[in-house]
């Protein structure tokens, strides 16, 4: 150190430099798109069993929900992004509309003029009404690959436009765009990934864009965006497709492992149709029954369900290797997800355990009033369905769970209760999603109930 | 096809004009007799809900109105005009008096006054002062988050660079703004009262000088033009509202801030910056 | 002490930040020269304004009173140094708000004239007396809130009071001030102990400290042998060192919601608190400097000091040889209460503990984004309450919903912000929430 240094006058901060704010100045580091990325990593064994199980046809679902809902994330939040990703489909459509309105157009200014006049009809009018049939007709059988890729391009496009400008915005000082924050704090991801998980393999792409947008713009930007939805976004997309369109939701595809085995009892439940069975090739040619299907027809018609229940069954129920979701047949892959997330302090074990426990307890005490059992025993439930998945993941989300540990254990209850009322008495083989979707919805009253009491309170009328 | 369409049309007409009858009727039917002139004053009423009379809305000063609880000058934002037609639909005299509208006491803006610039939280004045005081170097000054302009139900207040003013064309005195203030810095003044002192504050002149360039500094310039216009208080010159000055004491003052001024002036100022 | 073993030594909720101890735990209590002036500022307790008695123009003497008090709850404030007085200016306070100070132009002499003698028989003199002498030492709460003590041991009749506890936890992050005073000066701070029990009648005396301080651990240990006091070690956990959390760490009574220590019969005083008692009743000395922590990563010379009360932040920084790279922030207090300056012209009072200069990779920034329910602030509310529900009703102006959600029962120590991912300035919605419900009970009151 030389000795000019130690006689100068020390630095002082420049006190317009200064920043201001409320205390605490200081912060732990965790961030929502740490939390998001957090439960992501949790959902992953479950994302991979699914990817094991049904291969591609699960991937392209898991994909294309999580890029519709980050595409209608970004263009509800900033309306650039919007623009750029409606315009060639307006375009599209606006074409398609004007070819057949001036087809129609023509041929009825012809048909008013050969009435009119008992004359030939103008060739003119006719040829150029016959172009804009023609026109509608290629336009309107534009193959599907196409029109898929090209919207991929375009939320492509439109991405690459928001950080551009984005990053010009940076520099100017300026507020960033609203579209990337939402994308960077990872909740539509999420909710897209939730989504896919909720739905079969093989699923339509355009169930996927309905369910995107039921889940982002209905269930959640309509309310305010991130944080303010009473319901949890990726389950009033199921329960809307669900009721929309029942069909597509509940055609369950086998899993490669099932194709495999192909002789036992347990398989031969699940397929109606031997022959069709024997002559598959993919997965992709035939459907299969949710073991809960099985279990409720069986109810219905009063039989036993002891080929429900062997060992063989419960080693794949575990495993993952039935019809379902892609995201809930894998009890094995969701349990290690549960880990990570109490790992994390991401979730508190409490809900899971209560819901699931709760669903035990009332499927145990209706099996026992009775002469016989209504509906398989609780490990059945518990392994099948989409019970662990919801009360894993869809129970415990953040935004839609009350806000003390109390409530959250009166949540769980209540959603257990509603689940195997449903899946034991309702006309629904499943009631995970119903539940949770119910108990959301009371989640401002559980609040209010169970509002915690500060440190050290007395109650004023005990002691007076 | 045209068949379908056309019975549709047909049908909703029919449904429609049923419906239409039943409404009728049911209006004649289950009428609820009210005052018809409860209804009368409430359309002559400005109809913005400000509440500056001290109801909950215009509704309920027209029925405060007709059953006699409330006076029709009791509306700080009716015009001479209005308030008579009101009277005379009430019959009582209008009782008029100088309509007030609102003023900001302070002038400095982000260049002509010291400021923090890296204030970090809520955006909002009341929640600034819990910080440090507030971000600007001036205690008494506006802090510029806009929490007036938030409370107006008029639009009467612009935010220039940090700075609220009042429009005198538009504000029309419901004093919303005054409680929005945590400084209390927006009073009501008579609106033909043109030249104010955009400057609140009591403390030194050396002192206000230092962190704002258009401060009162209590030169008593202004005072030794027109005493009986403008009042001293310490080192701050206010203007006496029961006498007001002319605007041609701008010219004779020289006030050297520029703090003693009209809002028409300030606006200009703020303006010519763009 | 039989009575508090094996029973957990902490509370429910709070956080673990970084405790950047290191920077100035090590090094020892350095005396400040003599600066050219001070600004003492008038108001240095939470109660009644002091009344100045002192003019531009009078000559004062080192402790001599220079403010005397004008009620119950106030302290007499007293000359940290003699010289001139040059004024009563306006200066910025350390919460922002400008306030009045007396500027004295010291001397150079520093020479001492206080009127207090010196009571070395304190043992047995009233209780009254020492009470009287406390008060007119301007004695405070040195920990931050800078109640006056003399109204701390002055209970009601109907109050039993049998536990005194010193707060030594410190659990500021940064702050080393109190630490090295229990490793310099333990003697002062026992005796001082001694002094405060004696006054109440009491004999129950506890030392809570956190265990990142075991050399102070030892040290007290050792010494306290002598005086019957216990040495009770704390878990490491903000905030420890809370009135009410400490009470509970150490007795595990719950001081009732909205009440005093005294309604659970403890009374805490800050260790720098007991040792200004003892120098004001052993050797006559008013409180007239205390000891402050400098540090922070852009401090070149972080460390203790003692300064006079009335030193600028600008001059406390000098003697700390200035800063290396431009902080973001100057605070008042550690980083967690602490308050932001936007002046260094801001003096050290009784209650100022530290001085911390942050930069800007330590800093948080509030981003204000939605509040996503997580439940972190929940988790880590020492008081139990809901912050992420009351920031909401906060910030929508439901200051009734914050009320019936027990919001005047925050403490503002910061948790919830630490742990929110989205950055909301909690602390700052609820302060907002408190002050206008205050506002709102006055003025109901008034009516």
């Amino acid at each position: 150190m030389n000795v000019e240094n130690i006689e100068k006058e020390p630095l002082v901060p420049k006190e317009n430099q200064l920043m201001i704010s409320s205390s605490p100045h200081v912060h732990n580091g965790n961030s929502v798109p740490r939390i998001m990325g957090l439960v992501i990593l949790a959902l992953a064994p479950a994302i991979g069993a699914g990817v094991y199980f049904w291969g591609m046809s699960a991937l392209t679902v898991l994909l294309y929900c999580v890029i519709f809902c980050v595409a209608m994330e970004a263009s509800c939040l900033s309306w650039r992004f919007a623009k750029t990703l409606l315009a060639p489909f307006v375009i599209y459509g606006t074409l398609c509309v004007l070819t057949k309105a001036i087809f129609f157009i023509g041929r009825f200014i012809n048909m008013g003029y050969v009435s009119a006049t008992s004359k030939e009809p103008i060739a003119f009018i006719d040829s150029l009404s016959e172009m804009s049939q023609n026109l509608f007709t290629k336009l309107f059988s534009i193959p599907e690959v196409v029109v898929i890729i090209f919207s991929l391009v375009m939320i492509a496009l439109a991405l690459t436009l928001e950080i551009i400008k984005d990053k010009k915005d940076r520099l100017a000082n300026k507020e960033c765009s609203g579209a990337l924050i939402a994308i960077k704090d990872g909740s539509a991801i999420l909710t897209g990934l939730l989504l896919a998980m909720n739905l079969a393999a093989g699923t339509p792409w355009w169930i996927c864009l309905v369910g995107a947008f039921l889940a982002i713009v209905i269930g959640k930007q309509v309310f305010g965006g991130i944080g303010n939805n009473p319901f949890n976004p990726a389950l009033v997309a199921r329960v809307g497709l669900f009721i929309g369109f029942a069909s597509y939701l509940s055609t369950w595809r086998p899993t490669t492992l099932m194709l495999k085995t192909s002789d036992s009892i347990y398989n031969k439940l699940f397929f109606n149709n031997d022959t069709v069975y024997n002559s598959a090739k993919t997965v992709m040619d035939f459907t299969t029954a949710t073991p809960l299907a099985v279990a409720k027809e069986l109810a219905d018609k009063g039989a036993d369900f002891s080929p429900l229940t062997t060992k063989t069954a419960y080693l794949n129920y575990f495993l993952g290797n039935m019809g379902g979701c892609i995201g809930e047949t894998s009890a094995l892959a969701l349990l290690i997800g549960a880990v990570i997330l109490i790992w994390f302090k991401l979730i508190k074990w409490e809900v899971p355990v209560y819901f699931v426990g709760t669903v035990a307890v009332v499927v145990t005490l209706a099996n026992l009033f009775g002469n016989k059992p209504v509906t398989p025993n609780a490990l059945f439930h518990i392994l099948t369905g989409g019970l662990l998945l919801g009360a894993i993941f869809m129970a415990t989300d953040m935004v839609t769970s009350p806000s003390t540990k109390l409530g959250c254990i009166v949540f769980a209850i209540g959603c257990g209760l509603l689940t195997s009322v449903i899946r034991i008495w309702g006309g629904y083989p499943e009631g995970v999603s119903f539940s949770i979707l119910i108990m959301n919805a009371l989640v401002p009253m559980i609040n209010n109930f169970t509002a915690k009491k500060p440190f050290g309170y007395v109650n004023v009328k005990a002691e007076a | 096809m045209f068949e379908t369409i056309l019975f549709s049309i047909i049908l909703m007409a029919a449904v429609c004009l049923l419906l239409g009858v039943l409404i009728g009727f049911a209006v004649k039917i289950f009428a609820v007799q009210v005052d018809p002139r409860i209804e009368e004053i409430e359309e002559l009423l400005p109809g913005a809900n400000c509440g500056g009379c001290g109801k909950a809305g215009c509704s309920d000063f027209a029925k405060a109105l007709v059953a006699g609880e409330a006076m029709p000058s009791g509306c700080p934002v009716a015009g001479k005009a209005l308030l008579e037609e009101v009277a005379k639909v009430l019959g009582v005299d209008a009782e008029t008096g100088e309509k007030q509208i609102a003023l900001v006491r302070c002038g400095g803006d982000r260049s002509s006054s010291s400021r923090s610039e890296l204030y970090n939280g809520v955006n909002d004045c009341a929640s600034a002062m819990l910080i440090a005081g507030g971000p600007k170097g001036c205690s008494y000054g506006c802090l510029g988050f806009a929490s007036c302009a938030r409370a107006c139900p008029f639009n009467a207040i612009e935010m220039v660079d940090g700075l609220a003013i009042v429009h005198e064309d538009l504000c029309v005195g419901c004093g919303k703004c005054l409680t929005a203030c945590p400084r209390d810095l927006i009073i009501l003044r008579p609106q033909s009262a043109k030249v104010n002192v955009y400057c609140n504050s009591p403390a030194k002149g050396a002192q206000k000088r230092k962190i704002c360039s258009v401060a009162c500094i209590g030169c008593r310039k202004c005072f030794k033009v027109a005493e009986e216009n403008i009042e001293m208080k310490g080192f701050l010159a206010t203007v006496n509202y029961d006498n007001p000055p002319q605007e041609d004491i701008i010219e004779e003052a020289k006030c050297p801030t520029g703090c003693l001024s009209t809002t028409t002036t300030l606006l200009k100022k703020f303006h010519s910056h763009d | 002490m039989s009575e508090n073993q094996g029973k957990r030594k902490y509370f429910r909720g709070g956080v673990h930040p970084h405790d950047g101890k290191a920077l100035s735990a090590k090094n020892s209590i350095n005396e400040a020269p003599l600066f050219d002036k001070y600004q003492v500022v008038l108001q240095q307790n939470i109660g009644a304004p002091p009344k100045a008695i002192v003019k531009k123009g009078d000559v004062v003497l080192k402790g001599q009173m220079i403010a005397e008090s004008t009620g119950f709850v106030c302290t007499p404030v007293h000359a940290p140094t003699s010289g001139v007085v040059s004024g009563i200016v306006e200066i910025p306070g350390a919460m922002g708000q400008s306030v009045k100070a007396i500027e004295i132009a010291s001397d150079g002499e520093d020479k001492w004239g206080s009127s207090l003698k010196p009571m070395k028989d304190w043992e047995q003199r009233d209780d009254s007396e020492i009470k009287q002498r406390i008060h007119d030492a301007g004695i405070v709460g040195m920990g931050g809130a800078a109640f006056p003590t003399h109204v701390k041991l002055s209970p009601p009749e109907n109050k039993n009071i049998d536990y005194l506890i010193l707060n030594g936890a410190e659990c500021e992050p940064y702050l080393t001030a109190d630490h090295r005073l229990m490793i310099e000066d333990p003697e002062r701070i026992l005796k001082g102990a001694l002094i405060i029990a004696n006054s109440l009648n009491i004999n129950k005396i506890a030392i809570g400290i956190e265990k990142n301080k075991p050399d102070a651990i030892k040290i007290l240990k050792k010494h306290s042998a002598d005086y019957g006091i216990s040495i009770v070690p704390l878990r490491m956990m903000y905030p420890q060192g809370a009135e009410k959390q400490l009470i509970y760490s150490v007795t595990k009574r719950k001081v009732p919601a909205g009440g005093l220590p005294m309604d659970c019969g403890c009374v805490v005083q800050n260790v720098a608190t007991a040792a200004a008692v003892y120098d004001a009743v052993v050797k006559g000395q008013p409180l007239i400097e205390r000891v402050t922590t400098i540090t922070g990563n852009s401090v070149v010379n972080p460390g203790n000091w003692r300064l006079k009360l009335g030193t600028t932040a600008l001059d406390a920084l000098k003697l700390a040889s200035g800063v290396k790279n431009n902080p973001a922030k100057i605070i008042m207090g550690g980083p967690m209460m602490g308050f932001a300056q936007k002046s260094l012209m801001v003096t050290i009072t009784k209650n100022s503990s530290g001085i911390l200069l942050l930069d800007k990779e330590d800093t948080s920034i509030y981003e204000s984004r939605q509040c996503i329910n997580c439940k972190g602030c929940v988790d880590v509310c020492p008081m139990n309450l809901t912050p992420s529900v009351l920031s909401k009703a906060a910030v929508k102006e439901n200051f009734d919903i914050a009320e019936r959600f027990n919001v005047m029962d925050c403490m503002e120590c910061g948790c919830c912000a630490y742990v929110c991912p989205s950055r909301r300035p909690m602390v700052q919605h609820l302060r907002l929430a408190k002050g206008k419900i205050l506002a709102k009970r006055r003025a109901q009151q008034n009516k």
